[in-house]
């Protein structure tokens, strides 16, 4: 079965900056894009446009922005912990706030990892290269 | 007879007792003559209602100040609350596009180098460099915005203690510079440790900073006493600055000195400032060109029994 990443990003450059940095490890054909909270949500539950969509029920894990258009990164984590299907879903909150707060509210609404962009490109490849290898290689997910 | 003998008429003493007591009776009237007018005086029930009116006025007008206090409270914490999600959305909003401009500069630069003309690459290299300028200065809004929210908790803080640990980080940081250090002991305040670790801090940074060129640089610590009022100077012998520009230096990102000559963001002293008057303390700077600077600042002492 192949292992997919989903990436939930409503901005183009960090998208283009992020793929980039996965296409260095040949990780970029394992990666789907989101471009708001409601896209993500259907992405995920087979809705609306997705509704057809190929490959497994669910990615291996999320890449999550906090700032996103419609519906915000935290409110798309708190509704797939309500949901029994992706309760357990790995999400990793991707962004670039480093407020405690929404560092609190992440791990509170059940978050798995917090990982800040860094501003510098060699240190954001690095910690996206190293999010891909450890996400979809590295760690063992549950059975959703 | 000896009932005769019994009653002894005292005619005489009995008539002494009532002189007296007329004598003192005229006496008490001519004495309590003036009183009457006063008497007289006592308020009437309009002169009361009059009183009345006037206390019902006073505590309207009392009601009235409180009221507008409170409304003043709230519009300020409003604007603070508003102040601070704008330094958030700045902060944070900014990021973005200067990861993309710093980004896709850094890969023009490397993976593009090549086909690049000189000039092109020079281009590439002022946008990467503006790019991380802009970096420093979208993190500096943050800790200026960060440094004096939350809650103000005031304890006895060793700004001694604070001083030798920046000391030794400082020394850590450029091993090869000697500079001498004079930090008095014990010295205690009632702040925020928080905060006042961040005053004790960019001061003390400022001072390494600013004697870096200076031949035999000395930063000193010290309690002084001025106008009765406990002050902790920092001071040092370094660069100094022309006292003339002295409004602009508690400003964000304001700077008397150009980068080539000390780099920095010029958001430390406005921190200072921030941190300082949200304590209700006072900030002084006292400096000349080339004869160092000294910092100082005091602190209200909390009241006893207040918290």
């Amino acid at each position: 079965m192949t292992k997919t990443l989903l990436l939930v990003e409503d901005n183009p450059q960090d998208e283009a900056l992020t793929l980039r940095a996965l296409r260095k490890i040949n990780l970029a054909n394992q990666i789907d894009v989101v471009r708001d909270g409601q896209q993500a949500l259907d992405y995920l539950f087979r809705e609306k446009e997705f509704a057809n969509r190929e490959g497994p029920d669910f990615p291996t894990a999320v890449l999550l922005d906090i700032g996103l258009p419609r519906i915000n990164g935290l409110d798309v984590l708190a509704r797939l912990r309500a949901d029994p299907r992706t309760r357990l879903l790995p999400v990793i909150i991707l962004t670039s706030s480093d407020e405690e707060r929404d560092r609190f509210a992440s791990y509170d609404n059940g978050a798995n990892s917090f990982v800040r962009k860094p501003l510098d490109f060699g240190e954001f490849a690095e910690v996206v290269a190293r999010l891909g290898i450890y996400w979809l290689a590295t760690n063992e997910p549950p059975n959703l | 007879m000896d009932v005769v003998v019994l009653w002894y008429p005292l005619y005489g003493l009995s008539a002494l007792t009532k002189a007296l007591t007329a004598i003192v009776s005229v006496a008490s009237a001519v004495m309590l003559w003036p009183l009457i007018p006063q008497a007289l005086r006592l308020p009437s029930a309009e002169q009361l209602r009059h009183a009345n009116e006037e206390l019902q006025a006073e505590i309207a007008e009392r009601r009235r100040v409180e009221e507008a206090l409170r409304l003043r409270t709230a519009e300020l914490s409003a604007a603070n609350q508003e102040l601070e999600a704008f330094a958030y959305a700045v902060s944070h909003d900014l990021r973005a596009p200067l990861r993309a401009m710093r980004g896709f500069s850094k890969i023009l630069e490397d993976e593009f180098s090549a086909e690049l003309q000189p000039e092109a690459r020079e281009c590439v290299e002022h946008i990467a460099t503006a790019g991380r300028n802009m970096g420093e200065l979208v993190d500096g809004l943050l800790v200026l915005s960060r440094v004096t929210r939350g809650e103000l908790k005031r304890e006895a803080v060793d700004l001694s203690q604070i001083a030798h640990r920046v000391r030794t980080e400082l020394e850590l940081s450029e091993p090869t510079r000697s500079v001498t250090w004079d930090i008095e002991p014990g010295l205690v305040m009632q702040g925020d440790s928080r905060m006042l670790e961040s005053v004790m801090r960019n001061l003390l940074e400022n001072a390494w900073k600013y004697t870096s060129s200076t031949a035999a640089p000395v930063i000193r610590v010290r309690a002084s006493t001025h106008d009765n009022q406990r002050f902790i100077s920092i001071e040092d012998n370094g660069a100094g600055f022309d006292m003339a520009y002295a409004d602009q230096l508690f400003q964000p990102f304001r700077r008397l000195h150009r980068q080539d000559e000390f780099p920095g963001l010029g958001i430390g002293l406005a921190t200072v400032l921030r941190i300082i008057r949200r304590h209700g303390g006072t900030l002084l700077a006292d400096a000349a060109p080339d004869r160092g600077a000294s910092f100082r600042f005091t602190l209200p002492e909390p009241e006893l029994g207040a918290a």
